[in-house]
């Protein structure tokens, strides 16, 4: 019998037959996640606030600048997610500098874009406190933050194009097109 | 493969894994839960003998883990705290449903060939392991498989440690007299 034990014990690998669903790592995933600090919140409502009234600002002095320089916050770390937004968020670039609109409308696109000018801008300064101070986890969390923050406003950019170019369609208006500097 | 093997096998990346997890990294975290979801995984299975059940054990067997990481005081050792703390929360789940059957003296099997095992696939050994009834299948696999002590093992299951080996010893027998049955024979 103690060779049959053995036997057992040598071969424990495999007696671990059962398989585990990948949903009970998304399970853990969703408990663990890390909820905003309050002074992160503030920050970023702060942020976003300062957006919209840049936004207001910019519609009403009808500034008519339509550059926007890539800032190019470093990448923390190389996670598979940050990987993923990195790449998520040139795609967008790509296809915004590549879809012509016609230069009346980009007055209307200078007010979004400006407000991804300033979010760079935060996030730069936001991440050079952040690494002065070697706040390495909350320097994760905002590198998460701006991403998703950028990637919803040039979602809006790559709208109010196809918004812009629909309408044209319907009213066969031919002007004069080009790409966006982005 | 072989070099994500050794990775996970090391102590070293272990303790520095759990070092990242007191500071809330949940790549560590991702990293100790691939390491062991597996094992702990099969070892709640053949307490439970209920894979959902299981399932929902290890989860919050791995979540109690983080939460109480900092309680742990030598970081290599989270693999064997993590298996206490699932085959305590496995246990409590079938205790009310265990108990340990009267111990069959007579049951004597008969031995005519030595390796008379190594004819048998894993998959039929473990059906037969599973097959045992509670009580001492519990003793047999935390002893056989997961390599617990009978004296831990009887702290656990709250019994005497001359309880848990008498058991041990009856599950051998009776899973040896199921192998050599017709069934698996």
């Amino acid at each position: 019998m103690p060779d049959f034990e053995n036997y057992i014990q040598q071969n424990k690998e495999h007696f671990d037959s059962k398989e585990v669903d990948p949903n009970i790592w998304k399970n853990i995933e969703q408990k663990i996640k890390p909820k905003a600090r309050k002074w992160q919140k503030i920050v970023w409502l702060v942020a976003c606030l300062s957006l919209i009234f840049s936004g207001v600002l910019a519609y009403m002095i009808k500034e008519k600048k339509i550059v926007l320089k890539e800032s190019g916050p470093r990448l923390l770390a190389e996670t598979p997610a940050n990987k993923a937004y990195e790449k998520t968020l040139w795609l967008k670039s790509q296809q915004i500098q590549s879809t012509p609109v016609s230069n009346e409308y980009k007055n209307q696109l200078q007010l979004l874009l400006d407000q991804v000018h300033y979010l760079d801008k935060l996030y730069a300064s936001t991440f050079e406190y952040l690494q002065n101070a070697s706040h390495t986890d909350d320097m994760a969390k905002s590198q998460l933050e701006y991403y998703q923050a950028k990637s919803e406003l040039l979602d809006k950019v790559l709208f109010e194009i196809e918004k812009i170019n629909n309408n044209e369609k319907e009213f066969n208006i031919n002007s004069e097109k080009s790409t966006l500097v982005y | 493969m072989e070099k994500t093997s050794t990775f996970l096998n090391n102590y070293q990346h272990i303790a520095e894994a759990v070092s990242r997890v007191r500071k809330n990294d949940q790549m560590a975290m991702r990293f100790l839960y691939t390491s062991f979801a597996k094992s702990m995984l099969n070892l709640s299975f053949r307490i439970t003998n209920d894979l959902t059940l299981s399932e929902d054990i290890i989860q919050e067997a791995f979540l109690k883990s983080f939460k109480e990481i900092g309680h742990l005081k030598d970081p290599s050792k989270y693999g064997t705290w993590l298996k206490r703390i699932v085959a305590n929360q496995s246990i409590s789940y079938v205790r009310k449903t265990m108990k340990f059957e009267v111990i069959d003296e007579e049951l004597v099997v008969k031995i005519e060939d030595v390796h008379w095992y190594k004819k048998l696939d894993f998959a039929q050994i473990e059906e037969a392991i599973l097959s045992l009834p509670n009580g001492c299948r519990q003793v047999l696999t935390l002893y056989l498989l997961d390599g617990f002590k009978h004296k831990e093992i009887a702290s656990m299951l709250n019994t005497s440690e001359s309880n848990a080996k008498s058991q041990y010893s009856y599950a051998k027998k009776l899973l040896r007299t199921k192998l050599k049955s017709h069934k698996y024979a």
